[in-house]
């Protein structure tokens, strides 16, 4: 059956962006024959200030620490993460994984919460989806992963 | 077809970080998925300077399974080497890294420069359980570690026992083997447990011969041994438990050693004439024929079915029914230790199964006519059934759930004591 995978990428060749800081992915839709590139999608508002690469940046760094707009409950973003996480994540939820160069703890948990697998590596897009789709291509047949 | 799993006896292969354990100073280091390492927190004894919730992991997951995780495993070594102060470092594959193929060989040779030895074994869950895992980490140390030493230091001689922590005495018998050894003026040399560790592991090459007591777990070292550093090898099958199978295992060793046999003697005569003084003393209690049960079974890997049955049988006369070797004994090992099952005083022969459906040894169990009630000696799954048929039963195989064994020991004349108490302890509750 086919299905997507979200990658985050900047020149469309490598996995270059980190999933907070990522505004658009490129959508791949893959099944049992391959992969092929389908759509750019937009994942975060433009209007609106995304602070969620990582905590670093959003959190500790903006030496408010827990002052609203960035800490725990603060700004009305407790269990949801940082802002725009859930959009973001809304936004990919019809893939069956996300591959960007990293993926920050929050985003993974919300990630894993539906599913969506994450793998979080620096490489070209070509490598990483022809690995990633015959890994799932033996999952979905039960066949054994060793390598020959 | 598909087995169930029932009653697990053993554990995966990558439980050989326990062996890896066992050795003072050595760390394991693990390749595995995050977890692996938890089914060894059983308070067995098994915490202290390391303990299997700190293990080194490389807490494999997904993405590694998808993309390799050699370079998780370089950089978990190299921390390792780092942070945790340890003496030998010993790199165990789980299933995952073994299966999609991470060349963790590769990776471990990369570290062959560092201050610290790091040594590599396959531990897949998928290639045996932990004996056969022990065994990977012990050919991982003489392949990898171990160099060849010019000299051989005379009476030198490396004991290899049990498996540490799959039987709990393990501690308590090497030491005891070690004293028996050295009464008869021979030096011993072991590498597990307190005070033992990386010089004794550097003595090895060094030894006069390899003293293996165990039907067959350590067979393959101690032949690689032999290939690999020219020291002969005697192989003692039996489990030395009680009078009769000491006094055998000393003249044996004796002879081998090429010990005096006069000196010999003497050593056994002391221990025998104490061994029989306590006998003596409750001689009416064993002859009571009312106490103890007339037919045992003992549900054990082959070390302790083998050791027990032969004590039970040669020093305590009781009649054996049948016994189940629980420890998956590779096919080509079983028929020789059968044989051991039969070469019993009194002309007696004992039948041994080599079972690991827990389901079928009950089976049996239940359907046996023990002429009374039955005397079970095995792991903590026979104390419900034996239970049920108002036996006796003593929990002395893996898992060990009704016992605190720090180190106590059932090998030799003291250790044949302690088995007696404990069985005698159980025996005479019935009627007190």
């Amino acid at each position: 059956m086919a299905y997507n995978i979200a990658v985050g990428t900047s020149d469309g060749v490598n996995v270059d962006l980190k999933f907070g800081e990522a505004q658009s992915v490129y959508i791949y839709e893959a099944d049992e024959n391959g992969f092929r590139f389908k759509e750019i999608r937009e994942v975060a508002d433009k209007n609106e200030t995304v602070q969620n690469n990582e905590v670093t940046q959003s959190g500790c760094a903006d030496k408010s620490g827990c002052t609203p707009g960035n800490g725990c409950k603060g700004g009305g973003h407790g269990c949801g993460g940082p802002d725009g996480l859930e959009e973001k994540i809304k936004a990919v939820s019809d893939c069956r994984c996300v591959v960007f160069k990293k993926v920050g703890f929050q985003a993974q948990k919300q990630l894993e919460r539906k599913t969506i697998s994450v793998f979080d590596i620096e490489i070209a897009i070509e490598d990483a989806l022809a690995k990633i789709t015959d890994y799932y291509k033996k999952i979905d047949n039960h066949d054994s992963f060793r390598r020959v | 077809m598909a087995k169930l799993l029932d009653k697990q006896r053993y554990k995966c292969a990558l439980a050989a970080m326990q062996t890896v354990q066992a050795i003072d100073r050595a760390l394991p280091v693990l390749h595995s998925g995050p977890g692996c390492a938890q089914k060894l927190s059983d308070t067995n004894g098994s915490s202290g300077y390391f303990s299997p919730n700190i293990f080194p992991c490389t807490s494999i997951n997904e993405k590694d399974v998808v993309f390799g995780g050699v370079k998780k495993l370089h950089s978990t070594i190299d921390n390792a080497l780092k942070v945790i102060d340890a003496d030998l470092y010993v790199v165990l594959t789980g299933c995952i890294p073994e299966i999609v193929g991470d060349d963790s060989g590769e990776v471990v040779s990369e570290f062959a420069d560092s201050d610290k030895p790091v040594i590599y074994a396959p531990t897949a869950g998928f290639k045996g359980n932990n004996y056969k895992g022990h065994e990977q980490v012990i050919d991982a140390i003489i392949d990898q570690y171990l160099k060849k030493s010019d000299t051989k230091q005379k009476g030198l001689v490396n004991i290899w026992a049990d498996v540490p922590y799959q039987d709990l005495f393990w501690l308590g018998n090497i030491r005891e083997l070690e004293k028996l050894v050295s009464e008869l003026g021979l030096t011993p040399n072991t590498i597990f447990g307190y005070n033992r560790g990386i010089d004794n592991i550097n003595k090895i090459p060094e030894a006069e011969f390899n003293l293996l007591v165990s039907p067959w777990v350590g067979l393959s070292n101690v032949k690689k041994l032999e290939r690999k550093f020219g020291t002969p090898y005697l192989h003692i099958k039996t489990l030395p438990i009680g009078a009769t199978q000491t006094s055998a295992f000393l003249r044996e060793v004796g002879e081998f050693a090429g010990v005096d046999k006069e000196k010999v003697e003497s050593v056994i005569k002391e221990h025998e004439d104490y061994y029989y003084y306590l006998i003596g003393r409750y001689a009416d209690l064993f002859l009571e024929n009312r106490v103890i049960n007339k037919q045992f079974t003992v549900v054990a890997d082959a070390q302790y079915a083998l050791g027990i049955t032969k004590f039970l049988v040669n020093d305590l006369g009781l009649v054996p029914a049948k016994q189940f070797v629980v420890d998956d004994t590779p096919t080509k090992y079983r028929k020789e230790i059968e044989e051991e099952f039969k070469n019993l005083n009194f002309g007696i022969e004992a039948e041994v199964s080599f079972e690991t459906d827990g389901y079928k040894i009950h089976e049996e169990i239940k359907t046996h006519d023990y002429h009374g009630y039955p005397l079970v000696l095995g792991g903590y799954y026979e104390k419900e059934v034996t239970e049920s048929l108002k036996g006796n039963y003593i929990n002395i195989s893996w898992p060990v759930q009704d016992k605190v064994v720090f180190d106590s020991f059932y090998v030799g004349y003291a250790g044949g004591i302690r088995l007696i108490e404990d069985i005698y302890t159980v025996a005479v509750q019935r009627f007190n």
